[in-house]
This record gives structure tokens, C-alpha cells and sequence, in this order.
């Protein structure tokens, strides 16, 4: 691959959470850089930190009880964690903006879907309503919704899931934006639903050469959408690479987990492969590996220390000690 | 297929009123949420019913369980109708389980007394007696004996799920319907979940009618399928006969549109245009028409299902044309 321009670069993010007396590293120290163009997957169970790593970027998180402890978000050379709200609020919905999951939940149910966009627009370029409301019905046209000069005037309740989620669609896309955060878009869809969103995101980054972080706990989606992935466990990312490798050959314990895991379509497996246990409860420091209670290859030193970040090959990582010693071994 | 089935479903149908008004209410129309359906289940296979929301399988389940009256049709359970006034003797030969693991179970209650609960109601016994039959299912659902005294809240989803299967089992009944029993789970948890179905279908000779949206799931668990869209049946068949030739256009298309972990696998997708309709307004004939690639004029008359091999049924006119191969 050609060295792409990087638009997002993303260096030791910790954001942990505080309930009462503990404290939860929900991310512990996140590194990672998304090119132009790039879909970058994070994929995880409940509980990895994906959608809290999403969230720190535009710092849309609850100030009471989430801090950002360290790192650097880095835009086109600023630090997103280090900008005044009204410096981040020129950004967030215009540079960089987000898709969530639940499109009900997402949209304001007592005003139009059009009034909705509209104000999307109108937040950051100033320009007449009618203008506004043009802009509304081509965004609109592009995620295509049938009928978009009648859709603009219906309330949110009034349009299926799918089209709800096209007009979150068409917000995000509103200011034209470089980066856009789609935190698991298809989960709340029907399959037949979730294929017809899955081809507009990819058209739509096709055709403005955008970034897209997709965020998922779905191996499939990934595997269709993305160009490389990150595997995150326990507020930390275990295995990174282009998806072409990580799925022809995951190296991680846990990515081998959760791959065995999923029933096949293709192949008769008379017993599915389980990752043994549930997702412990962490609280920082965490002095060992975090996958060590679960893992079918633990030993020793997995108990002991937390293993690094180690690169296997061009742009591939594993946070696991099992490559540590072969290499340690080759050397010795 | 030696003996007679277990559970038998013959037209069944179930319409639910469309009411306008806060008060008046008037009837505005009705949802077929259930329309001629007809099946048989036999002892000891799995039948996964399968399709996207608003088709029917969450009714279809409630009306095999005896929750709520037929509008047509009946339902059979070992020759005798299921009725939500049938007896207790025959209610306890089919149970359930739902798919949220967190509102199925009740907080107040401790894990004994919600497994116990079924026995509380359906026979009268000692401590000792209860614990006889509690402990041995609490082991093979994978919870430990200690867990009994317990409340929900201090499990994972996985966990709940465990003791929603051990309150359906303590009963000892014959047919379990399961209800999304896995999709609110995590892929690793559902594997677990997943294995502990197919090693009780082993133990204990189990029946399930399985309902699900996920083709992978419903692959791995069933030995016949049910496509279900809008309320009717599309396509009903054994496991290999589905997934080796599926005939109808809809059951293509959903299989065709669920994302494979394999990058390198690049499938012909069909993506279908538009959303589901609205039940209250589902197209006369085909229900499938307003979204179908290969829709004729024929379409509007409602196709019957038809055989087309070895327990393979398809409600589809381009069968009978023979456009189908």
C-alpha cells in the first residue's frame, strides 16, 4: 500500500470511568492513525471500550464521571483533547461527525426530519433557510429516501428504521465532513436492511474519498466494510492489521476466540468453539494480561506482567506474550 | 419422520385489531400477524423459524404456548388443542424461553425460587423433592448449586440465560420454544449458550422450535427451517435442502445479505429496494411482491405453497413456472 495521508492520529488514549470509589480504565491506552479514505473497524464485545475510544475523540462523554487522562487526539495538527468547546464545536458535526445506533433515539421526536437537518447545516454556515432546506432535500436524495420533497415535512416516528437511520445518514453528511464515527449503525436493522445501509456508506465514502471509523460487534460487517481493524478487549486493542490478514490469519487468542465462535454458513460444525468465562471487571492499574483468565494458551508471565504492544509485520500488531517469546527465543 | 408429530399446526391464523382514537376507538382495519400457517414438528428435531421484524415468529411462538387465542386454525400439542385455558397436565409439556435474559427473570426472586416456580404451581412437593430434581438441571445448564441463592442481577447475560433454560426444564417438558434466545447475547457468550441447546437436545431428547433472525444461528441449530415474511410462510424445508437450493426469491435474498467473516469471500448480493410493509397494509397476494426482483403480474394472487422435493415447500409462482431451477 502507498503511505496514505493520515487525517486522524489517534496516541495513547486513557479515558477511565469513576462509579463511586473505583476507578475503570474503559480505555486504557489506544494508539492509532486512519488515512484519508480509510474505513478503520474497531471490533469488540460489550464492555471492550470501542465506543468509549469514539466517543474521547469528539469528546462527547458525561464530564461527572468520565475523564480523558492522557493522550493525544490529533486533527490536521491540532489536539482535539485540547480545544475549548467553542473550538471543538467548529469541528465536531462539520470536520468530524457521528452515526449512532439507535436511529429512534437519535433523532428529536417533536420537530420535522428537514428541521433536524436544517439545523445541522445552519450550525455551522450561515446561509437563508430556503437555502437550507434545499441543501436538506439533496442530502436527502443521496441517502436515497423515495419521495424526499414530501419526507422532509415527516416526524421521525413516522419512517421505518432504515430510513431513520438514512436520515442520521444524511446529518452526518451534512457539512461535509473529512471523518465520520458510525458507532454500530446496522445493529438495531433487520439483515435485508442493514446490506442496503452497509452499500450506501461504502458508496458515499467512495464517492467523497471520506474516512469512516465503523464501530462493531459484528465479525461480518468488518470483514465487508472495512480496509484494516482493530480487535479491542478490555479497554485495550489486542490484535490491528488490514483485515485481508487479520481474518486469513488472527493471531490473538482472543481474535481466534471470537472468530470459532460465530456459526459458520459455510462449513457443518457440530460444536461451536467458546471462549470460556465473561468479560471480567478491570480496575487500573491492570498488572497482567487482560484475556489471561479466559485464554486456552495462558501461562505464567500472562499473569504477571501486561504484554506490549508488539508489531509482527507491516502495520500488524498483537498484544500478546505468546510473540514476544518467539521472538525473544530467535534472538537467544 | 417414523411416528406421529409431537406438535401440529394447521392454518393457523391470529389478527389483531387496528383501533383509531383515544376513545371510541374504532376499528380501522386488522394485522394479519399470522396468517395460514401449517406445520409439523416431530419428536426430538429442531425447527428454526426465521425472519426479520414484524414477521410473525414472536406471535407464532405466544400461540404455541397457549398465551393468547387462535383467530383461525388450530394447534395440536400430542392430539390434543392448545388453548391459553388448556390444563395444567398439558400446559407443562411446553415451555419457554425468551429472548431479553434481564426482564425475564424477576429481580425480587432468589435463582431457587424462580427455578422452583413451575414446580410451585404444577405439583406439590417437599423441600428435599425440589432439590432432587433442582440440582441435577442446575448442573447441566452450568451453574453452580451455590447460585441458587442468588438474585438476577448479580449474573451476566449469560448467565440469566442459564437460569431462564433451567426454569423451563424443571418441568421436564417435551417442546421448548425458544424466543431469540441468543440475541442479546455476545458471540462468545452465544457459543456457549449455543452449545448448551445442542448438548440438552442430547441428554434429554429435547424438541425446539427455535426462533431467531440470524441465519448463521438458525443454520447451526436447526435440522429443518420456516421462512416466515409478514405474517405467512414463505419457504419451509430441511436444513440441507434450504441451504443447498433455496427456491424462493426472499430466502435468497436473505441469505445472500448476511455479512460472511471472510473478506476474501466476495458474494453476488441481492440487495433488496425498500423497506418491509406495514402489516396493516400488506400487499393482496404475494406479500413479498413490493420488494421481490423477479415480481410478475401473477403476483398479485397469493401463491399456495407447493412441494417442490423431499419436505420442501415454496409459496412462490415462479416455482409453478418453472422459472426456478
Amino acid at each position: 500500500m502507498i503511505a496514505m495521508e493520515t487525517i486522524l492520529d489517534v496516541q495513547d488514549l486513557q479515558t477511565y470511568y469513576r462509579t463511586g470509589k473505583q476507578v475503570v480504565p474503559a480505555v486504557d491506552g489506544v494508539s492509532f492513525r486512519l488515512a484519508k479514505g480509510e474505513v478503520l473497524g474497531i471490533v469488540g464485545e460489550s464492555g471492550s471500550g470501542k465506543s468509549t475510544v469514539v466517543r474521547s475523540i469528539i469528546r462527547l462523554l458525561d464530564k461527572n464521571t468520565t475523564r480523558i487522562e492522557n493522550g493525544r487526539v490529533l486533527f490536521r495538527g491540532k489536539d482535539l483533547l485540547k480545544l475549548s468547546g467553542r473550538e471543538l464545536r467548529g469541528i465536531r458535526g462539520k470536520s468530524i461527525s457521528m452515526v449512532f445506533q439507535n436511529p429512534l433515539s437519535s433523532l428529536n421526536p417533536v420537530y420535522t426530519i428537514g428541521n433536524q437537518i436544517q439545523e445541522a447545516i445552519l450550525t455551522h454556515e450561515s446561509m437563508s433557510r430556503a437555502k437550507a432546506r434545499d441543501r436538506a432535500l439533496h442530502l436527502l436524495e443521496q441517502v436515497e429516501i423515495p419521495s424526499p420533497e414530501l419526507r422532509l415535512d415527516d416526524y421521525p416516528h413516522q419512517l421505518s428504521g432504515g430510513m431513520q437511520q438514512r436520515v442520521l445518514i444524511a446529518m452526518a453528511l451534512a457539512c461535509q465532513p473529512e471523518i465520520i464515527l458510525a458507532d454500530e449503525p446496522t445493529t438495531a436493522l433487520d439483515v435485508t436492511i442493514q446490506s442496503q445501509i452497509l452499500e450506501l456508506l461504502s458508496r458515499i465514502r467512495d464517492e467523497r474519498n471520506m474516512s469512516i471509523i465503523l464501530i462493531t460487534h459484528n465479525m461480518g460487517v468488518i470483514a465487508e466494510m472495512c480496509d484494516r481493524m482493530l480487535v479491542m478487549y478490555g479497554g485495550v486493542v489486542m490484535e490491528e492489521g488490514k483485515c485481508t490478514d487479520v481474518f486469513a490469519s488472527p493471531l490473538h487468542p482472543y481474535t481466534l476466540g471470537l472468530l470459532a465462535s460465530i456459526p459458520s454458513l459455510e462449513e457443518e460444525k457440530e460444536e461451536l468453539y467458546a471462549i470460556p468465562g465473561q468479560v471480567p471487571h478491570f480496575n487500573a492499574p491492570v498488572s497482567s494480561c487482560r484475556f489471561c483468565s479466559r485464554c486456552d494458551q495462558v501461562f505464567t508471565r500472562c499473569r504477571e506482567e501486561e504484554p506490549p504492544f508488539i508489531q509482527i509485520g507491516d502495520g500488524r500488531f498483537v498484544r500478546c506474550w505468546l510473540y514476544a517469546q518467539e521472538n525473544e527465543t530467535n534472538n537467544g | 419422520m417414523d411416528n406421529n408429530p409431537i406438535l401440529e399446526v394447521k392454518e393457523a391464523r391470529k389478527s389483531y385489531p387496528v383501533t383509531k382514537g383515544f376513545i371510541s376507538r374504532k376499528n380501522i382495519g386488522t394485522v394479519k400477524a399470522v396468517d395460514n400457517v401449517s406445520f409439523n414438528l416431530y419428536k426430538g428435531e429442531t425447527l428454526g423459524v426465521i425472519g426479520e421484524s414484524g414477521c410473525g415468529k414472536s406471535t407464532l411462538a405466544k400461540l404455541i404456548m397457549g398465551l393468547t387465542t387462535l383467530s383461525g386454525g388450530e394447534i395440536r400439542l400430542k392430539g390434543e388443542p392448545v388453548r391459553p385455558d388448556m390444563p395444567l397436565t398439558m400446559r407443562r409439556n411446553i415451555q419457554m424461553i425468551f429472548q431479553d435474559p434481564y426482564s425475564s427473570l424477576d429481580p425480587r426472586m432468589n435463582v431457587r425460587r424462580i427455578v422452583e416456580e413451575p414446580l410451585r404451581i404444577h405439583e406439590n412437593l417437599s423441600k428435599e423433592e425440589k432439590n432432587k430434581i433442582v440440582l441435577p438441571i442446575m448442573e447441566q445448564v452450568g451453574l453452580s448449586a451455590g447460585a441458587l441463592d442468588k438474585f438476577p442481577h448479580e449474573f451476566s447475560g449469560g448467565q440469566r440465560q442459564r437460569i431462564g433454560i433451567a426454569r423451563a426444564l424443571v418441568l421436564n417438558p417435551e417442546v421448548i420454544v425458544c424466543d431469540e434466545p441468543v440475541s442479546a447475547l455476545d458471540v462468545s457468550i452465544q457459543a456457549q449458550v449455543l452449545n448448551l441447546f445442542a448438548s440438552l437436545k442430547k441428554i434429554r431428547g429435547l424438541t425446539y422450535i427455535f426462533i431467531s433472525h440470524d441465519m448463521s444461528v438458525i443454520k447451526h441449530v436447526s435440522d429443518r427451517i420456516m421462512v416466515m415474511y409478514l405474517g405467512q410462510v414463505m419457504e419451509i424445508s430441511s436444513k440441507r435442502s434450504l441451504f443447498g437450493n433455496a427456491r424462493h426469491p426472499y430466502t435468497q435474498a436473505l441469505m445472500s445479505a448476511i455479512p460472511e467473516p471472510n473478506p476474501a469471500a466476495m458474494k453476488n448480493r441481492i440487495i433488496l429496494k425498500g423497506d418491509l410493509p406495514s402489516p396493516i397494509h400488506a400487499p393482496a397476494g404475494c406479500p413479498f411482491q413490493s420488494r421481490c426482483p423477479q415480481a410478475m403480474d401473477k403476483c398479485r394472487i397469493k401463491p399456495e405453497l407447493k412441494q417442490v422435493g423431499e419436505g420442501h415447500y415454496v409459496a412462490c409462482h415462479l416455482v409453478n413456472e418453472g422459472v426456478v431451477s
